[in-house]
This record gives C-alpha cells, structure tokens and sequence, in this order.
C-alpha cells in the first residue's frame, strides 16, 4: 500500500496532539470521576491524602502565571479575547439569575435543612431506620449565620450550576477561567469532595457530611455542586436520614446519572 | 487486569482525543469522557481479553459518543482538531511558528472533515494513532480487507486534497 508523502506526514504529525487535553482538564476530570464513582485517592496524593496539583513555572502543563507578550500576530488577539472574554461573562452572569430552575431552588433547601431539628425529629413517624441512626450531623443552622451572603460569583470563584440549559454557557466560562492563573477554587472543592468521598468509602457518613457542609458554605453553585449533593445523600442514607436523603435527590434531575446511583445506594430502587 | 486508576492515566489522554475526533465538540467533551470513564469503570470486570483493552475502550468512546449526540440531538460538530494549545496566550514557541502550526492544523481538520466517516476514521486511528491496521478492524468489527480499502482510499483521498489545497494557496487561496 502507498504511503503518505513526507507534507501529508508532516501535517498529520502537526495534529497528532492538536486536541491534547491540558493537565487541569485531567485532573479535574478524574476530581470529578472520583465524586460520582465514590473512589478513594490514588496516586498523586500529599501526605494528608489530598490531591494537590503540581504546578512550577518550568511545567509545560501550567497555566500561564504572567500575561502573554503583546507583540506579532498572537498578540493581537489578546484584546479581542478579554473583550469578548468579558462580554461572555458578563452574559452568563445576567442569564444565570433567569435561568435559574425550581428544582436548583428546591435542591438547595433540602441541602440546608437541618439535620438534628430536635422538634422535626419528635414530629415524624418513626421508620426502621431510625433506630439504627445515632448520627448527630454538623450544625448547619449555625454555620449559615456565620457564612455571608456570596456577593457574586467572581468574588466566590465558582461557576454557574451546570444544568442542561447553562451547561455551554458554563462551559465557556470556564473555558475562560481555564486561562487564568488562580486555580484554587477549584483545587478547594476538588479537596472537599475528595474528604468528602473517602470518608463515604470508609463509612464515616458524619465526617463526609462535614466536608460536603463546608463546600456548600464555600461553593454553593460550585463546578462539583452536583457531586456534592449526591454524595449528600448517600452519607445522609448511610448515617440513617432516609427522609433528607431523599430530599436532595428529589431535587437532582432526574436524568442525573448521580441521582441514579446515590438512590441505589440507599436502596431507593 | 489494570486497575481503574492505571486505566485513567494510561488512556485519558486517548479517550480526550478520540471524542473530539469523533465530533465531540470542546463545550460536551468533559462529560462524554466522564461517561466513557464511568462506563469502563462498571464494565472493566466483564471484560473478557486485557489484550485488547485499548480497542475495548475505543468502543465505548464510540458508543458514548454516539449516544450523547443522539441524547442532545446534536449533528457530529465540524471537525476541528484545535485545542487548547492553539489559543491565544497558550505556552508553546513563538508567534509566527504557533501561527504556522495553527494553519496546519486547520488545513488537515478540513481535508479530514470532507473524508467519508468510515474511511476518516480508519485514517485517524492508523496515522494519528498509530494503530495497525488488524487491530482498527477488530475494533470497529469490520473484515481485515475492509479495513485495508478504506486506509487505501483515504490516503489517495488525503493526497489529492493536499495537492489541491497547496495549488490553491500558491494562487491565493486558502493555505
């Protein structure tokens, strides 16, 4: 059979690693993969058991830390991309407050319920569960009080929630924020759903409920908010609280392959 | 058998690549590749030959993909094989060879993007994967010979396109 000619192979090598993903774009994927798969930490992991990205200024994988230069054709672009860039933006934030669904609504309240409400406990019927269920959850009520109001979303560094409707939008926003150099809010939730998920494996649904606690205070409309509301209700599930749990789920989608396998984790199916 | 996490690491990368190659558009591409991962994840113990793992997985990545365009009721994206490496303010050398690059990586998204799906497909596994060609025909489950055709043919294919396409350029047309 022919060969291709030294140009064609020369064009072929070009787009060998054309669509390479970058490193942030592995790590979060598997971030991610981890929180829905419930997956403990593997390699790659600090002495606390955190996954903490490497990044030195001499890694081919970093993120830019300064701007680029503004010289030649490149740069010549740059303004056009913060331009547009900004636009986007500015876009998503005025779409996010309308497309903002019931069901988002409806999942954040069952996320902030109380999970000890001394009176809520004597009003409800006792279940099966309850006996077994010695679980004292972390005091939501007073970490709201001393959680501020998010003044917007730049402030929080976290991103719109990714629903079906905002999902692209969201996307390119985080297109955009891929380019920057701060990192650290996603690093942080990645951390908490990390704590969070380990903590689930290893059967410890009060010490995850804590962490997935955290992350809500920190990131309420967070990348992996999603994640943390399924692996919610999973340690809700596994610490007894069948009702909530099932609160929160209700509120997922219900295409959520998340929502899936939390409720079949809690024998919901 | 590797384990999930060795699987991760050693095919991320090809899994990434394959879903844009197969029209997965950048705005999708984080959540089919979960998906394939999630899929690899429940199906790795049923898998009958650790041999043939990589074209295991590039089933599933055809079949995910597949079904999300299918879910979103979205047509195959425009090939292109830009990435993140080719936008502005993105590491890599100079100005002028990022813009070489950039041209030539446009210039084969077109040709490949014009090329019947069959045949780009077995085009992009052999060249750009580098596999043989036995193992593209294990993997999409067509006869060895088929397999053959069809890398003969996009190779003519891709010759006569790159001719065209450089006379083209010397007459002040597109590179």
């Amino acid at each position: 059979m022919k060969e291709l000619s030294p140009k064609a192979r020369q064009l072929i090598d070009a787009g060998r690693t054309a669509t390479d993903p970058t490193q942030e774009e592995r790590e979060r994927t598997l971030a991610a993969l981890r929180a829905r798969l419930g997956l403990p930490l593997g390699d790659g992991t600090g002495s606390d058991g955190i996954h903490h990205p490497a990044r030195s200024p001499g890694d081919p994988e970093s993120l830019p830390s300064s701007p680029p230069s503004t010289m030649g054709p490149r740069g010549l672009m740059i303004p056009g991309v913060v331009i547009g860039g900004a636009a986007i933006l500015a876009g998503i934030l005025y779409l996010s407050h309308p497309l903002g669904n019931e069901r988002e609504a409806a999942s954040d309240q069952a996320e902030r319920l109380p999970p000890t409400d001394p009176s809520a406990q004597r009003d409800r019927p006792k279940t099966a569960q309850d006996g077994a269920a010695t679980f004292q959850g972390p005091d939501l009520q007073r970490v709201e009080a001393d959680d501020p109001a998010p003044q917007n979303e730049q402030e929080l560094g976290v991103q719109s929630e990714p629903t079906a409707t905002t999902r692209p939008l969201q996307r390119s926003k985080q297109a955009i924020e891929r380019k920057g150099p701060d990192t650290g809010g996603l690093a942080e939730e990645v951390t908490l759903l990390s704590r969070a998920t380990s903590a689930l494996a290893s059967g410890r649904p009060q010490e995850a409920l804590v962490a997935l606690e955290e992350h809500r205070r920190k990131f309420p409309q967070g990348v992996l908010s999603q994640e943390r509301r399924s692996a919610q209700a999973q340690a809700l599930c596994q610490a007894g609280q069948l009702d909530r749990a099932r609160a929160i789920l209700d509120a997922l989608p219900a295409s959520s392959p998340l929502a899936a396998r939390a409720a079949l984790a809690c024998g919901f199916h | 058998m590797p384990d999930f996490e060795s699987i991760y690491q050693q095919y991320f990368r090809f899994v990434w690549n394959s879903a844009r190659r197969l029209g997965i558009g950048i705005d999708s591409i984080e959540d089919v590749v979960q998906e394939v991962f999630i899929v690899i994840h429940h199906k790795l113990p049923t898998l009958e030959n650790p041999d043939a793992l990589r074209s295991w997985i590039y089933g599933i990545v055809r079949r995910t993909s597949s079904t999300h365009r299918r879910k979103h009721k979205t047509a195959p994206e425009p090939l292109s094989l830009l990435g993140a490496a080719d936008q502005p303010g993105d590491r890599g050398p100079g100005p002028l060879a990022q813009a070489e690059r950039r041209a030539q990586v446009e210039l084969l998204s077109e040709i490949l993007s014009r090329m019947k799906e069959s045949k780009r497909e077995v085009f992009m596994l052999v060249e750009l994967e580098q596999w043989t060609v036995p193992e593209v025909a294990s993997a999409l489950n067509v006869p060895l010979n088929t397999a053959y055709s069809r890398l003969r043919l996009a190779r003519e294919e891709f010759e006569v396109a790159l001719a065209r396409s450089e006379r083209g350029g010397k007459r002040g047309g597109p590179v």
